[in-house]
């Protein structure tokens, strides 16, 4: 009843309490709008130097643009052509261009409500770089943005980076390599509090031609505003499902030490060679899981161009794999239940039933499937998201590289820990719900929470997608469904080598079983 | 028959060895009553410990039978003899056989769980029995970090938590120095007055021998003398 009371108190809180709470810091205002950089590069050995970017929005969305070109001067570092046009979509008016150095011109134009923004550099140089912001405002309450680039040149690369407060959070790959006739879609998600937001643009040994960047807003498709009160919902689940069970367990289950109890006991106490074993099981997870996901996902994250024709030899080398991995399963499930035979055979001696032998290291081997199956796909899907994720293509520098990474596994902005609210409300959601868990005195609940709040919040609730969560959650059903397939593959074979040890377990004679030393 | 609590009728056991056969124990027929401290004794490989097996339940005879309150042993079904070894017989092994995962307690109260005792009443009768013999302060601590003479208590503790009326003990002083085999042959001598259970051990010491008051003497499955006092 206790427990009851745990839970119930919980819910209350977390609606009239945390969820208000979190609420005030979420709707704060968004903060000023700020100018970024990228660079666009052009092909020196083209004869017209002239790069076209014509930027265009929708009613909704105020596109700021500033360009910045830079040319290297042949003789080298240090002589570089700065050029400076900031200017509005909205009266397309030039505020002011600043020239330094060598010249370089700069006509922008307007016709059917799209600016076209030319930059010429009449000279040729070594190298020519175009560095261009676009800072976009006025999109709020709307979660989704998309973004359409048209490219009526060759381009061997461009990519687009988001940056929100000076860092780059963001990183698509997708349209890496575009053919020429390249028309590709992309989408992202921006909160309400991440705007105004910026973009940043890079295309190298690009031919100087028509660049068409079209900015749209959309319905948001997840109410974004409520997703910390959902990671606190999300969050507590774990906590509650232990109260749960503690309290099936002490009405139902305290008076006895079952078959689940020892064998659960049996697998905790032998921690270390539980662990070696779960391991062992779940490599064979992780390279099935990798090699049905792998393809999906290198079409998804890099472009069409990357998609593997299913063959006949890459079912052939999955299924090696499967019954590779199938006997590694069994193998390591009977050496480890074998090892044994001398305790299973005390146990039978003093008066444990064939039976409760047999399902206890049932139990045994389905628990080790069940968690090796969770960890083997879990790492196989993570190695994926890393090798397609900020690590593949072109580089990014140390500084992108640690955001990205405070980002991901903290949650937290290294620079600036407090200046997002989704942090506020999120360092506040969890401490409250900690505090709560410990008043109530559930320690492991409050451990929980701790726990899992910023790991929901990383999943479900950024602004920011440095591991590619947008074109992952298109394939979100996929590798669900392979992580449950694989799940199944290493439950299916760690339970058929478990009752088939079960059975000799069960079989086992005493005296012959205790000879063994 | 009725007032023996275990009766062996022409107790016969061969193992075969592809075309070789070794009989181990041969045609014994021994009455054992209620309260007996009874010392098998004989040379190594003369039947002891199979013997022990057989009226355990632990291996079937190949001919004859074992009466165990009047009940033939021999026509049990396995999961009859699994249930009559967990309530009527405590084993107590040379190699002492405790789970090495478990704390000593743990491994008291484990023939509890099988004899399906309530958690708490097990774990009560488990800590009065290591605190009878001695291991009150060692309750938490793993066989690993136990002599071999607490860890040969700890067994004895263990054999004796579902009050069986019967304890075996096979070679229990045969892993232990002479000082601390006395005492766990003393301390089964005590056992037997105080909680009245039927003793059987088998060894080859004398001085075990000593403690017992009756002695079946054993030599190529036959039993060669038996001596009450």
């Amino acid at each position: 009843m206790r427990e009851f009371k745990k839970i119930l108190i919980l819910f209350l809180f977390v609606c009239f309490v945390a969820m208000p709470l979190s609420q005030g810091y979420c709707s704060q205002e968004a903060s000023d709008q700020r100018y970024y950089f990228g660079s666009l590069g052009v092909d020196p050995s083209s004869a017209d130097n002239n790069i076209l970017v014509r930027v265009t929005g929708d009613g909704n969305a105020q596109v700021i643009t500033q360009l910045h070109a830079i040319a290297n001067h042949p003789a080298g570092v240090g002589k570089n052509v700065s050029i400076l046009i900031p200017y509005s979509l909205s009266d397309m008016s030039i505020i002011g261009a600043q020239v330094s150095r060598e010249k370089a011109n700069y006509t922008v134009e307007s016709s059917e409500g799209k600016t076209l923004i030319q930059v010429a550099v009449p000279e040729l140089q070594d190298e020519v770089f175009l560095q261009a912001a676009y800072t976009v405002s006025g999109v709020y309450n709307q979660g989704k943005f998309n973004m359409k680039f048209q490219l009526s040149s060759f381009a061997t690369e461009v990519s687009v980076n988001i940056m929100i407060d000076d860092k780059t959070v963001w990183i698509d790959r997708r349209s890496l390599e575009m053919s020429p006739k390249a028309s590709e879609s992309t989408y992202f998600f921006v909160a309400e509090e991440a705007l105004p937001f910026s973009l940043w643009i890079v295309l190298s040994n690009l031919q100087p031609k028509l660049i068409e960047l079209s900015f749209k807003t959309h319905e948001a498709p997840i109410s974004l505003e409520n997703l910390p009160y959902n990671a606190l919902f999300i969050s507590i689940i774990p906590g509650v499902v232990v109260l749960m069970v503690k309290l099936v367990n002490n009405l139902f289950f305290k008076e006895r030490l079952g078959v689940l109890k020892i064998a659960y006991r049996n697998l905790t106490r032998r921690l270390g060679r539980f662990l070696l074993t779960i391991i062992s099981v779940s490599i064979p997870s992780i390279l099935i899981v990798v090699m049905m996901t792998q393809g999906v996902m290198a079409e998804k994250i890099l472009g069409p161009a990357y998609s593997q024709k299913i063959e006949w030899h890459m079912i052939l080398i999955l299924c090696i794999t499967i019954v590779i991995g199938g006997f590694q399963v069994i193998n390591t499930m009977l050496s480890s239940i074998l090892e044994r035979i001398k305790e299973l055979g005390v146990m039978k001696a003093i008066g444990f039933s064939p039976s409760f032998i047999v399902k206890m290291v049932a139990v045994e081997s389905t628990l080790i499937g069940l968690m090796a199956g969770v960890v083997g796909s879990t790492l196989g899907i993570t190695s994926l998201i890393f090798s397609y994720g900020p690590f593949y293509g072109s580089s990014i520098s140390n500084e992108q590289f640690t955001y990205i990474m405070s980002r991901a596994f903290g949650g937290i902005d290294p620079f600036n820990p407090l200046n997002n609210p989704w942090y506020k409300s999120l360092i506040i959601s969890t401490f409250t719900s900690m505090a709560l868990s410990f008043i109530l005195g559930a320690i492991t609940n409050a451990m929980l929470v701790a726990g899992v709040i910023p790991f929901v919040y990383l999943m479900f609730s950024r602004p920011y997608d440095p591991f590619l969560i947008g074109p992952l959650l298109e394939m979100f059903p996929t590798i669900i469904v392979n992580i449950l397939l694989t799940i199944a593959f290493s439950l299916t074979l760690s339970v058929l080598a478990g009752f088939y040890a079960a059975r000799k377990a069960g079989k086992i004679k005493p005296t012959e079983a205790m000879r063994h030393v | 028959m009725s007032n023996h609590l275990i009766e062996t009728v022409d107790l016969t056991k061969i193992y075969r060895i592809r075309d070789i056969e070794i009989t181990a124990v041969s045609k014994v027929n021994v009455r054992i009553a209620q309260n007996e401290f009874v010392a098998l004794m004989g040379p190594s490989g003369a039947g002891k410990t199979t013997l022990l097996n057989l009226i355990s339940g632990l291996e079937k005879p190949t001919k004859g039978s074992v009466f165990f309150e009047g009940k033939d042993l021999t026509k049990m079904s396995e999961a009859d003899l699994t249930d009559f070894r967990c309530r009527k017989i405590g084993f107590v092994f040379q190699l002492y056989n405790l789970i090495p995962v478990l704390t000593a307690l743990e491994n008291v109260e484990l023939p509890t769980v099988a004899a399906g005792l309530p958690l708490e009443e097990g774990r009560h009768k488990a800590m009065a029995l290591l605190e009878r013999v001695g291991l009150k302060d060692r309750l938490h601590n793993r066989p690993a970090e136990l002599s071999g003479g607490e860890q040969q208590r700890v067994a004895i503790a263990r054999s004796l938590v579902n009050d069986p009326p019967v304890l075996m003990a096979d070679e229990p002083t045969g892993n232990v120095d002479t000082e601390t085999g006395l005492k766990i042959i003393k301390l089964l001598a005590e056992l037997n007055k105080e909680r009245g259970v039927t003793v059987l051990v088998s060894t080859h010491d004398n001085v075990v021998a000593e403690h017992a008051n009756r002695i079946l003497k054993v030599r190529d499955g036959e039993i060669v003398s038996d001596f009450a006092w």
